[in-house]
């Protein structure tokens, strides 16, 4: 592991997926906080939200997914903290 | 003129004539306040994600109107002293309107409305024609959810994929 760090670009590189922004990719899907079902998406089943670099959406959507996320926490169309039977 | 929309749950056991005194009085603050109602748009009981006031389910309303922020304050002052209200949330949706853009956009939505109440009143008795009809209103709403729902299942495998390396830095949390 601390030798990857040190030389990233020499050999052993674990291949890995471009991730591309969902909502830069696709501008029909809007991001609001009324539709949970889209929302649902970008939260674990414990209804954590994903983080961007993981989900690979960009800073700009990443930063309107969360204040939707949070908006629909707010009037209960989404949990704070889910267990795991409720899905 | 600005425009906001706030989205309330109502307390799932009131019937139709206990909500409708509700709506007046809201609707009456606005004209009071120089605001004025564009849509009002009744989601119906929903399951709430956590339980509000001891209640499971709720039933959600949408209220779009234009107003100034005197008016909020009001609306939202009502709706907190009101018990029938679990809970609202109001978002400014418009910085600046026109009154009579809005006024135009309240009347389209009063014909729409009508429009929806006449097509159900008049296929009513003819069984054939109601079911073309509605077909006709909902294929555009059906087009969408199917929309979404493939794009729902184009997104699971990519989230199940990213949901694997989030297991990493959790387990190293617990440790």
């Amino acid at each position: 592991m601390a030798q990857n760090r040190m030389a990233p670009n020499k050999r052993k590189r674990l291949f890995r997926r471009k991730k591309v922004c969902r909502f830069c990719a696709d501008s029909s899907i809007a991001i609001d906080y009324k539709d949970p079902q889209t929302l649902r998406f970008f939260t674990t089943e414990r209804g954590k939200i994903i983080p961007g670099r993981v989900s690979g959406n960009c800073a700009k959507h990443q930063r309107k997914l969360t204040a939707a996320i949070k908006r629909a926490r707010t009037i209960a169309l989404m949990p704070y903290a889910a267990t795991l039977s409720h899905y | 003129m600005r425009r906001y929309e706030t989205l309330y749950i109502l307390h799932p056991e009131l019937s139709e004539e206990q909500r409708q005194p509700l709506f007046d009085k809201l609707t009456g603050l606005m004209s009071a306040d120089h605001g004025m109602l564009v849509k009002l748009d009744e989601w119906g009981n929903r399951k709430l994600a956590y339980e509000i006031k001891k209640q499971t389910r709720g039933y959600y309303v949408l209220m779009e109107f234009c107003g100034d922020g005197p008016l909020v304050k009001e609306i939202e002052r009502n709706m907190r002293l009101d018990d029938r209200i679990l809970k609202y949330l109001t978002v400014l949706t418009d910085k600046a309107v026109d009154a009579e853009a809005a006024k135009a956009e309240i009347e389209t939505a009063k014909a729409e409305t009508q429009a929806a109440k006449e097509e159900k009143s008049s296929s009513e008795p003819t069984e054939q024609g109601a079911d073309d009809e509605k077909g006709d209103s909902e294929s555009t709403k059906a087009g969408e959810t199917l929309v979404n729902d493939t794009e729902a299942s184009e997104n699971t495998p990519e989230t199940s994929d990213q949901e694997e390396p989030e297991n990493g830095p959790k387990q190293n949390g617990a440790e």
